[in-house]
């Protein structure tokens, strides 16, 4: 069992890394991108499902008694969250001099959440918020 | 009468097994535990982060939110339904063609059923495009669980009727509970995570 659960949490984790990339690199979210041009995240997404799907299936019979609903809805969660953790890492990694293409122009134009990060990383998001509240305090 | 279909229905279905190599692979491969409701919930990470404006993606997390609840409120329902009910899975009283472990929790309601419909439910309201390859891969898995001999096809309508009241019922707690979707989503932007 606990291989199983071992290779389903990589499993969702891999296809989860793959899928996000996608996702960030079509609503442009430059930040979280591990690539500059959406069309190598969109061919990273599906190396890296198809690639994990096949590695998943095929590796072991997966039409045996394995996890419950309620271990899977878990453990997904968990390779989820893991993914998005290492997207954030990542990319604050490789895009470390992001610079913006159109800079905003003041602070308060930046806009929230995901929307700083089409400017920046999320490192770069964290210091420049941290720095903020410094300021205020 | 009803119960009568069922059978023969799934009699029908369940003989389609075994007699081509192709088939029965592509039930094999898409009836498992996993396939099918790990393709959907990739699909439904991709909702966190769509659309390109703050309202589109706002919109879409909301949704993203709705059908998580209801597949872990459609799991509980289930369950919750499996104490008053049983009905035993096809092989037992059937010469069913198994390709697939032998289950022995109740047959009625589909549980996998209940949770997929459930989650494709809660994304077509509101995203029509991804709500309907949602709902095609519904139909695929329930074809390859009852041609798999693990349901009845009354079984898969059941857990359908389950998926779909749970999404009735989640939408209006999420209604009555409202200001903390909102909460949950600014707290999420405030750490650049929505």
């Amino acid at each position: 069992m606990i291989n199983m659960t071992g290779d389903y949490v990589l499993y969702n984790f891999i296809a989860c890394l793959g899928i996000i990339q996608a996702a960030v690199g079509y609503a442009g979210i430059r930040g979280l991108c591990f690539f500059k041009r959406p069309i190598f995240a969109y061919l990273f997404a599906l190396v890296a499902v198809s690639a994990s799907s096949a590695w998943f299936f095929t590796v072991k019979d997966r039409n045996i008694k394995g996890l419950e609903g309620t271990e899977q809805f878990t453990y997904m969660i968990t390779a989820a969250g893991a993914a998005l953790a290492a997207t954030v890492i990542l990319s604050s990694l490789i895009n470390w001099r992001l610079k913006s293409k159109n800079p905003p122009t003041s602070e308060d134009s930046l806009g929230p959440g995901f929307e700083t990060l089409k400017h920046m990383t999320y490192f770069q998001a964290i210091k420049r918020s941290l720095r903020k509240k410094r300021r205020q305090a | 009468m009803i119960a009568d279909a069922d059978t023969k229905l799934f009699e029908w279905m369940n003989s389609l097994a075994g007699k081509n190599w192709l088939l029965d692979k592509f039930v094999m491969w898409t009836a498992n535990d996993y396939f099918v409701p790990i393709l959907m919930t990739l699909l439904m990470v991709t909702l966190w982060f769509s659309g390109r404006t703050l309202i589109q993606r706002e919109r879409s997390q909301r949704v993203f939110m709705l059908a998580l609840s209801c597949m872990g409120i459609a799991n509980g329902f289930v369950k919750i339904s499996n104490n008053f009910f049983f009905r035993p899975r096809p092989y037992v009283g059937h010469e069913a063609h198994m390709l697939f472990y032998p289950p022995t929790d109740s047959s009625f309601p589909s549980n996998g059923a209940a949770v997929t419909f459930a989650l494709a439910t809660a994304v077509f309201i509101s995203n029509r495009k991804l709500g309907t390859v949602l709902y095609f891969l519904c139909l695929v898995w329930a074809f390859a669980r009852v041609t798999a001999g693990v349901h009845y096809p009354f079984d898969i309508l059941g857990g359908w009727a389950f998926g779909v009241a749970t999404v009735v019922f989640t939408y209006f707690v999420f209604i009555y509970v409202e200001p903390w979707g909102t909460f949950l989503i600014r707290a999420f932007r405030k750490v650049y995570l929505a």
